[in-house]
């Protein structure tokens, strides 16, 4: 259902504009329209714009806004979550707006410096730490090479890492640089590991530019130390790369416990005070949509109706006399801007859920969340059809919907799940008998000898053998067939009063049209060839059929002839639900005899044989929940929407409190 | 081979081409809408939704295939 909509104006004097405007973003249910350009067409009226005063003021908050979102990322996404519960801190941020920025900026100038010092600490600290780490296994490795060619005070050494691909390049490196020293040098290698070999070359002190400048020039990497172990002797590196490395873990330990306690002591108040200045913010920048002339200001919008009363009073009572609230006459083409506002009942109110997939229905239309609450649940458990799928289902819906209790969009699927689940289960007793496949029907055989079908009813056997497609092949394509006639039909008679309702008449007439197209060619099939109707049907089918086409043509022309041909092909569509369906009981009957056969085989391939089967139906119940929840999807959005349902072009958007970016 | 040999065998060949040239045509179709959708879906992560079910569009290809496939099987079977 809708909600009924009102176009109202807010007229009252520039002085009591943000206390107007601070009323309806505490209400939060304003949607505020932009100034239309035919208002502005008058000299008199103007787009509303900053005093120089609010300027400044907006540009304050706004680095203050910059601040608190330095601090809060400072202080770490893990400890924001120790937000405060909705206005613990108002009383705090209460006051006048200058007070307000006072207390702001000292509370931040208390908090910048000391955090940003902090976080700056942790991150070289931790820095540091990831590099020695890298360095460790290196110098490991090169320490005892080091010392088994103890350099003297007229030698150098040189540390190389290379990958081990390149291992060989060694030898040749060698040869080179003992043609530069003259024989005055040493190398030595290890593999530090799967992909990295270090080497020392040891040298004479006096080729040191030329063995530096040939190392360069051949592009081999020198193992580079952190600056406060370049120089040293590897040994000595290495001692202290690991004392740094045992420092290191508690230094950091300590910042983040100051910055825990910082973050206990202020993330709830910060969050709290980045609230206060987005909704702040969020008013400046309402502030161009309004108008206003030399002393009075105006605001245009959108209200559900049975708010504009209360609305009106709460502007008398908090603001004054001086601001007026008036509902506006509109025209047709105005009310199609109307943003829509969907509210349903309980048990339909998950499926609102369909309309983030296509926009909500335009104003003044059929809203169709109930339609689609029923039809949904109802194709999906026929797909299904299957008492202990639809059972795991629901177990797993409601055990998501407790443990994600926070969820929203959780909390919305599982409802969906939990609905859907019941149809299958109603349909996988009432109509199939199936309880994991036939695995119900082998234990009626087992327990009492009993065949199915049990029953017969009004001519058809119960249960309906999904498993055996010649048995219920032909059954489930009629049904299938008759629920796609129905829920087409619904759709054009919704397609009907749509377009009356929006004064489309002749939309409606082909609208119509087809409705008479389906009904005759209902008439047709059960006189004509099931002969179930007297043969009169018949004929009243062929002059329906006359009317419909003539109807279709006059109100949708050539386009709407030739889309008789596209509802047909939709009518077929609903194929599928026999497709899926037989293909989901087929496989789940697989599964068993895939099981059974292997049970058979012995007592420890009976255990075998269950998990098999528990495994398989597994994969089978997941591809049973993806597979019929797309295809009812879309047997409603492209076959049955598109024969009735107008998308709206505006989306409700109330001015309100969005209680700050993380949240 | 007798004539009713022939003829299930063209049966049970048919319904296999049919459901097997559905099925090939509508993974073709679903692949490319995937890779196009995948490509948007980066830029606009909240056409998901929407993405889904553009993949289910082509569906009717292999669902037909299926309807006409086990007719013919059926058939073949009788």
């Amino acid at each position: 259902m809708q909600v009924s909509m009102t176009k109202v104006e807010i007229i009252g004097p520039k002085g009591l504009l943000f206390d107007t405007l601070a009323l309806l973003h505490r209400l939060g249910i304003l949607h505020v329209e932009s100034l239309s350009k035919e208002l502005l067409k008058s000299e008199f009226i103007h787009r509303m714009k900053l005093e120089p005063a609010q300027e400044e003021e907006k540009q304050r908050l706004e680095i203050l806004r910059t601040r608190v979102n330095g601090i809060l990322s400072e202080l770490g996404p893990s400890l924001q979550k120790t937000s405060s519960e909705k206005g613990r801190s108002a009383p705090i941020w209460a006051g006048s707006e200058e007070e307000l920025t006072q207390k702001l900026s000292s509370a931040i100038d208390k908090l910048e410096a000391r955090t940003a010092k902090l976080a700056q600490q942790k991150s070289s600290l931790e820095v540091e730490l990831i590099l020695l780490e890298q360095y460790k296994p290196i110098l490991e490795k090169i320490q005892p090479l080091a010392k088994e060619i103890e350099a003297s005070d007229g030698f150098e050494s040189v540390a190389l890492l290379l990958e081990r691909d390149y291992k060989e390049g060694l030898e040749l490196l060698e040869k080179d640089l003992a043609e530069t020293t003259k024989d005055q040098l040493r190398l030595v290698s290890s593999d530090v590991d799967e992909d990295t070999t270090a080497a020392i070359i040891i040298f004479n002190r006096t080729f040191s530019r030329s063995v530096r400048s040939f190392l360069a020039s051949a592009h081999v990497n020198e193992l580079k130390l952190p600056p406060y172990l370049a120089g040293k002797p590897f040994g000595e590196a290495f001692g202290f790369l690991k004392e740094r490395m045992k420092i290191l873990p508690q230094k950091i330990k300590d910042i983040k416990e100051e910055l825990s306690e910082i973050s206990a002591k202020w993330s709830a108040r910060l969050l709290d005070l980045r609230q206060i200045l987005l909704d702040r913010l969020a008013e400046f920048e309402e502030l161009p949509k309004l108008g206003c002339t030399a002393y009075a200001f105006f605001v245009r919008g959108w209200l559900p109706q049975n708010e504009v009363g209360k609305t009106r009073e709460l502007l008398k009572k908090e603001v004054g006399e001086g601001v007026s609230l008036t509902k506006l006459k509109l025209t047709s083409k105005e009310w199609e801007e109307a943003p829509v506002v969907l509210k349903n009942p309980l048990w339909a109110r998950p499926f609102q859920l369909f309309f983030k997939l296509v926009q909500p229905p335009k104003y003044g239309t059929i809203d169709p969340t109930s339609f689609v609450a029923i039809f949904f649940p109802f194709l999906f458990g026929l797909i299904v059809g299957d008492l202990g799928y639809g059972l795991v289902i629901l177990i797993l819906a409601l055990l998501i919907k407790r443990k994600l209790r926070e969820m929203v969009i959780a909390q919305v699927f599982t409802s969906i799940a939990l609905i859907s689940s019941i149809s299958a289960m109603f349909f996988g007793t009432f109509l199939f008998f199936e309880i994991f496949g036939d695995l119900g029907e082998k234990v009626i055989h087992v327990l009492w000898r009993l065949e199915p079908p049990y029953f017969q009813i009004g001519g058809f056997n119960w249960p309906i053998l999904r498993g055996d497609p010649e048995e219920s092949f032909y059954f489930l394509l009629i049904m299938a067939l008759a629920i796609g006639v129905i829920h087409l039909s619904i759709g054009f008679v919704f397609g009907i009063i749509n377009n009356i309702r929006l004064h489309h008449y002749r939309h409606a007439l082909e609208k119509g049209g087809f409705l008479l197209l389906i009904i005759s060619i209902i008439f047709l099939v059960l006189a004509g060839w099931a002969q179930l109707l007297p043969p009169v049907f018949t004929y009243l089918a062929f002059t329906l059929l006359v009317l419909s086409v003539g109807g279709i043509g006059y109100g949708g022309g050539i386009k709407g002839v030739i889309e008789i041909f596209g509802t047909f092909a939709n009518i077929v569509s609903y194929s599928r639900l026999m497709a899926l369906s037989l293909a989901g009981a087929i496989m789940a009957n697989a599964i068993n005899v895939l099981a059974s056969d292997m049970g058979s085989l012995g007592p420890v391939a009976i255990v075998g044989g269950t998990l098999l089967a528990i495994f398989l139906h597994a994969i089978n119940i997941i591809i049973s929940v993806l597979s019929p929840s797309v295809h009812s999807l879309r047997l409603h959005l492209v076959e049955c929407f598109s024969k009735f349902y107008e998308p709206a072009t505006v989306s409700y958007q109330p001015f309100k409190k969005i209680g700050g970016e993380g949240r | 081979m007798n004539a009713e040999a022939w003829k299930t065998m063209w049966l049970s060949l048919s319904a296999f081409l049919s459901v097997g040239a559905a099925a090939w045509a509508t993974a073709y179709a679903q692949a490319r809408i995937g890779a196009a959708g995948a490509g948007a879906m980066a830029e606009k992560p909240e056409l998901a939704g929407v993405l889904v079910l553009l993949i289910a569009i082509p569906d009717t290809i292999v669902v037909m295939g299926f309807v006409v496939g086990i007719m013919l099987a059926l058939k073949a079977a009788q």
